[in-house]
C-alpha cells in the first residue's frame, strides 16, 4: 500500500490529482490518501480529509512507501519508519503555500537516498520504480534528535 | 523543592514533530506543552496540554486570538523556560515570556534551509538563545548553530 499525505494545514489538489492520474494508468496500485479539505476528489483511490496523529503514524508504519508534500512531519516520520518518500513541493504561484520554501527544503532533502522529488505523474511513476528497487538497504532513524544536538540543548537549559 | 518548569510552544504538524524530538533534553523540568494540534501527543511525559488557535502573519484576527491564548498560558504557568520550534504561536509566547524575564529559546525549523524564518528573524531580537539547524545560517546576526534534529548530513556540498 502507498500512503499519500498532504499534511494538516493546507489542501494540495495538484498532488492529489497527480496521484489520481497515476492510479488511473496503474489499476493494480493500492493507494490510501489523507488529502485535506481540497476541491479535487480522487476517483481512483480511497482517501479521507484528515487523520489523527496516531492514525497517521499507523498508516506510515503499514505503507510500503509514502507520497507527500515537502512537510517536515512527513519527511521525519518516513525516515523514522525507513519508508521511501516521494515528494512534490507546494508552490506559491498555485496558491499552495505562502512562499516557495518547500522547493528549498526539497532541494536539500532530495540529496538523501530514498527521497524522490517529483513534479508530475510521469515523474511519479519513475520515482516509484526507483524507490522499489533497493528495499533492503534502508536504515531507520531514531525518534529523537542526535545526542550531540540534545547535549547542546541541555547546556542551554542548564 | 519543586522542579523547574519548561513551557514548550509550537504549531502542530512538522513544528510539533521537531519539538518532540527534543524531549530527552527536557529531563529535570516539569514540561507544559501548548500547540495547535487537537489533542496532546500520546506517550509523552507532559504535565498539561493547552490547545492554541492556529494562525500566521496573514491572519490578523486569528493572530490576535493566539496572542491572547499564549499570554494566558504564559501568565498562568509562570515557566522558568519557554522554548519554541515555531512558528507564529511560539513567537507570540516568547514575546509574552520576555516581559517576565524567563529564559527564552528559539529553534528555527529545518524547513528553512536558505534563510531564517520570519518568526526566527524576530525571535533573535528577543533572546540570545536563537538557534538554527543549518551551520551555514549561523552567519546571520544573533543566530547560533545548535545541531540538526535528524542525524543526516544535508549541508551543501556534502
Amino acid at each position: 500500500m502507498i500512503f499519500l499525505t498532504v499534511g494538516t494545514q493546507l489542501p494540495f489538489d495538484r498532488l492529489v490529482a497527480t496521484v489520481d492520474a497515476y492510479c488511473a494508468a496503474h489499476p493494480g496500485e493500492e493507494v490510501f490518501g489523507q488529502i485535506g479539505d481540497g476541491r479535487y476528489q480522487p476517483e481512483n483511490f480511497a482517501a479521507v480529509p484528515f487523520l489523527s496523529a496516531t492514525q497517521c503514524r499507523s498508516q506510515f508504519r503499514r505503507a510500503e512507501l509514502v507520497i507527500a508534500h515537502v512537510g517536515i512531519g512527513s519527511i521525519f516520520t518516513a525516515l523514522e519508519f525507513a519508508k521511501p518518500i516521494v515528494m512534490m513541493a507546494r508552490l506559491a504561484q498555485h496558491s499552495e503555500h505562502r512562499d516557495n520554501h518547500q522547493e528549498q527544503t526539497l532541494r536539500y532533502f532530495s540529496r538523501l537516498q530514498h527521497c524522490y522529488p517529483i513534479n508530475d505523474a510521469d515523474q511519479l511513476a519513475d520515482a516509484l520504480v526507483q524507490a522499489r528497487q533497493h528495499p533492503e538497504q534502508r536504515e531507520t532513524v531514531s525518534r529523537f534528535a542526535p545526542e550531540t544536538t540534545l547535549n547542546a540543548l541541555r547546556k542551554v537549559l542548564a | 523543592m519543586s522542579s523547574r518548569k519548561l513551557l514548550a510552544v509550537c504549531s502542530g504538524g512538522g513544528h510539533l514533530i521537531e519539538l518532540l524530538r527534543l524531549t530527552p533534553a527536557f529531563e529535570g523540568y516539569s514540561v507544559v506543552l501548548a500547540s495547535t494540534a487537537p489533542e496532546a501527543p500520546e506517550g509523552q511525559a507532559i504535565a498539561r496540554y493547552y490547545r492554541l488557535t492556529d494562525s500566521n502573519a496573514t491572519q490578523k484576527l486569528r493572530l490576535l486570538r493566539t496572542a491572547w491564548q499564549t499570554a494566558a498560558v504564559v501568565f498562568r504557568e509562570r515557566p522558568d523556560v519557554v522554548l519554541s520550534t515555531g512558528a507564529a504561536p511560539g513567537l507570540l509566547a516568547l514575546v509574552w515570556a520576555r516581559l517576565r524575564c524567563d529564559k527564552l529559546v528559539w529553534i528555527d525549523s529545518i524547513a528553512n534551509p536558505e534563510k531564517m524564518s520570519l518568526s526566527g528573524r524576530i525571535a533573535r531580537h528577543l533572546t540570545p538563545h536563537c538557534y538554527t539547524q543549518w551551520p551555514h545560517l549561523q552567519r546571520s546576526a544573533g543566530v547560533q548553530y545548535l545541531g540538526s534534529l535528524i542525524p543526516l548530513n544535508l549541508e551543501p556540498g556534502a
